[in-house]
């Protein structure tokens, strides 16, 4: 599915990824940790095509395709979707046209039939009431006004409704209660059908928890230094990331 | 014929503006406000000076909705059997009475009427009022003159809609006088979908009495060349006066708000904001002038230009300009440019919208910020269909 290899990317001319190797097969659940400043966030970034990196060299291969060589609305239609840290508010853009919007255009990239109004609504409601989520979101503008959780299921509407190949999830646990945790939780896992893919930074042990990943790796100075099964997840739990030899300068 | 010389006397029906006219003469490059809006050409150019009041309504029968009272003129001639108007709204042509403007270009349209189209609103109206304008000329120069009059203690939401179909090059002087009567409301939005072969000005006059609100928002596009002109003098006490305008335009189009408003009495609220999004090489000018006399205690002023510059080429000119004889007031003016918020721009296409597409949704996104004040929700509604926004 996806395959990096030896990526230098810089963000404001300071590079941040140093040769970064990454393979992710189908249907594999993969998570990033490592300490504030260590890449996760420049991989994902550098994967969806954001305006801020720029790759200096190596290689990304997606299905097959040269990834850098698509541009972000492109990258989006082929599969790849980010969930972002903190979703930016757009006022003024009602968040079912926004939601409508980017489920057509994806749909016309496959050669598919648009969805008219009808149709939409009876899929979305559906999704919706799979995983509680608040019709009142769809009248409102897009994360306007939302709180950190609404904006996070907001992101898991998004995901439901597009279907993406490959999940790149920037900390999406951060800023949910608990029982938020489970509901985005039991949304991702309800997208795993063998074939999809997931890349998630995340920075607890509870988020592996509940969709426990195939790979765990710990991301350092831009190079990935340690993968391992989900043991390791729960290793550096209880040991930090000192054990593993990584030290954080912000403290 | 020309306007440069004046030389249309066989046409003129009030002589008392004409003679202000000429004692005034049309705006050229000499005065401040029309330095960077020039509008000499527009003089100079041959047109038309009959126009025929025979438009087809038939394109627009969609506007006949059964939540407005509504309203069809065409080419300036009221439309009556077009019109489901009730007894508490009044159209009416009327005896003029002089208008005391500093304007010349609202002298120049009112100088080719004998009698004055009104509209009284004489009772709180259930449900708003949709006027719709509709032009349909070759190259012609189109005066029109409506006075919009609120009795004493009433509220009224009126749309107003200019369609024009012109082909040709057509300057439409469009002459509005809002006459806000004591402890009153109206609610007025203005939308405009000029072709691009018109000038249009639109020379905003008002008398405003005491304890009275006027809010107005203006949605302008499409034409050519494009003129607000805002004329405000405010003598009565607790009066309450905002302008929210938004100027999208693109290719060669030129589009200005220039406001003269005058604070003459106590407690008085004035706020003029537009935003402008300006793609290709458009150009914009915000000239904003608030005068607080020194007898106008504790007035509010906010004047603010807001712009998005989509492109390299294009130009805004802003200048809020405050001038203050009195201590005690709040003021602020401020203008502001900047390009299309990449970050937003960055979701939209990371959703798989097309840049293009996402550019046009950012920009909807502003002209629905400011909609998204009305109060009125069927007019909001209204006008969000009407634009074809939020079409899900």
């Amino acid at each position: 599915m996806l395959d990096i290899k030896d990526l230098y990317v810089n963000i404001n001319k300071k590079e941040i990824l140093k040769g970064l190797n990454l393979n992710i097969k189908p249907g594999e659940v993969h998570v990033l940790m490592g300490i504030n400043g260590a890449g996760k966030s420049t991989l994902v970034k550098a994967i969806s095509s954001h305006y801020d990196c720029e790759v200096n060299s190596g290689s990304i291969q997606y299905k097959e395709k040269n990834l850098l060589a698509l541009n972000t609305t492109q990258r989006a239609n082929e599969g790849i979707f980010m969930s972002f840290q903190n979703p930016v508010e757009i006022p003024g853009i009602n968040n079912m046209y926004f939601l409508k919007t980017a489920l057509n255009e994806k749909r016309k990239h496959l050669n598919q039939e648009e969805l008219n109004a009808a149709s939409f609504l009876k899929l979305i409601r559906e999704k919706m009431s799979l995983f509680n989520l608040d019709e009142k979101v769809l009248k409102r503008n897009l994360n306007e006004g939302f709180s950190g959780g609404e904006k996070k299921r907001n992101e898991l509407l998004q995901l439901l409704i597009l279907e993406p190949d490959l999940l790149l999830l920037d900390e999406i646990d951060s800023g949910l209660d608990i029982d938020a945790i489970k509901i985005v939780a039991r949304g991702i896992n309800s997208l795993l059908d063998g074939k999809r893919s997931i890349l998630m930074i995340t920075h607890y042990d509870r988020m592996c928890e509940l969709i426990k990943p195939d790979f765990v790796h710990i991301l350092s100075e831009g190079k990935i230094i340690k993968t391992g099964d989900y043991s390791l997840a729960v290793e550096l739990e209880k040991t930090g990331f000192e054990a593993f030899g990584v030290q954080d300068e912000t403290h | 014929m020309k306007l440069i010389d004046l030389d249309f006397k066989n046409e003129v029906k009030d002589d008392s503006s004409f003679k202000t006219l000429q004692k005034l003469k049309l705006p050229n490059k000499s005065i401040e406000e029309f330095k960077r809006f020039d509008l000499s050409q527009l003089y100079e150019t041959p047109f038309n000076f009959n126009y025929s009041s025979d438009v087809s309504i038939e394109p627009f029968e969609y506007l006949k909705k059964d939540e407005f009272y509504y309203i069809f003129i065409s080419n300036s001639q009221f439309l009556p059997l077009h019109s489901n108007i009730n007894t508490s709204i009044i159209f009416q042509e009327e005896q003029k009475t002089k208008t005391v403007s500093n304007n010349a270009l609202y002298h120049l349209s009112e100088s080719f009427f004998k009698e004055r189209n009104q509209i009284s609103i004489t009772q709180n109206l259930d449900k708003p009022l949709l006027i719709i304008n509709l032009f349909k000329n070759q190259n012609s120069f189109v005066p029109t003159s409506l006075n919009i009059s609120i009795e004493k203690n009433c509220n009224a939401d009126i749309v107003e809609l200019f369609i024009s179909q012109n082909s040709d090059e057509c300057f439409l002087n469009i002459n509005r006088l809002f006459d806000v009567k004591e402890n009153a409301t109206l609610n007025y939005t203005k939308i405009e979908e000029f072709s691009q072969y018109d000038t249009t000005i639109f020379n905003c006059n008002s008398k405003v009495e005491k304890d009275s609100n006027l809010n107005i928002i203006s949605l302008d596009s499409h034409a050519k060349k494009s003129l607000n002109l805002w004329d405000f003098f405010l003598g009565c006490d607790n009066i309450t006066l905002t302008i929210n305008g938004i100027v999208n335009i693109k290719d060669n189009q030129h589009s200005a708000n220039i406001a003269n408003i005058t604070h003459d009495a106590k407690n008085i609220s004035s706020q003029v904001h537009i935003q402008h999004i300006l793609d290709d090489k458009s150009q914009a000018l915000f000239d904003v002038k608030t005068t607080i006399n020194e007898n106008a205690k504790f007035a509010k002023v906010t004047q603010s230009s807001k712009t998005t510059l989509v492109s390299d080429d294009a130009r805004i000119n802003a200048q809020p300009r405050l001038q203050i004889y009195t201590d005690e007031l709040e003021a602020n003016h401020s203008a502001t440019t900047g390009a299309i918020n990449q970050e937003e721009l960055y979701y939209l296409k990371s959703r798989g919208i097309p840049s293009h597409k996402a550019i046009t949704m950012i920009i909807e996104s502003f002209e629905n910020k400011i909609i998204d004040k009305i109060t009125n929700e069927t007019v909001k509604h209204f006008i969000k269909e009407f634009k074809g926004k939020d079409n899900v």
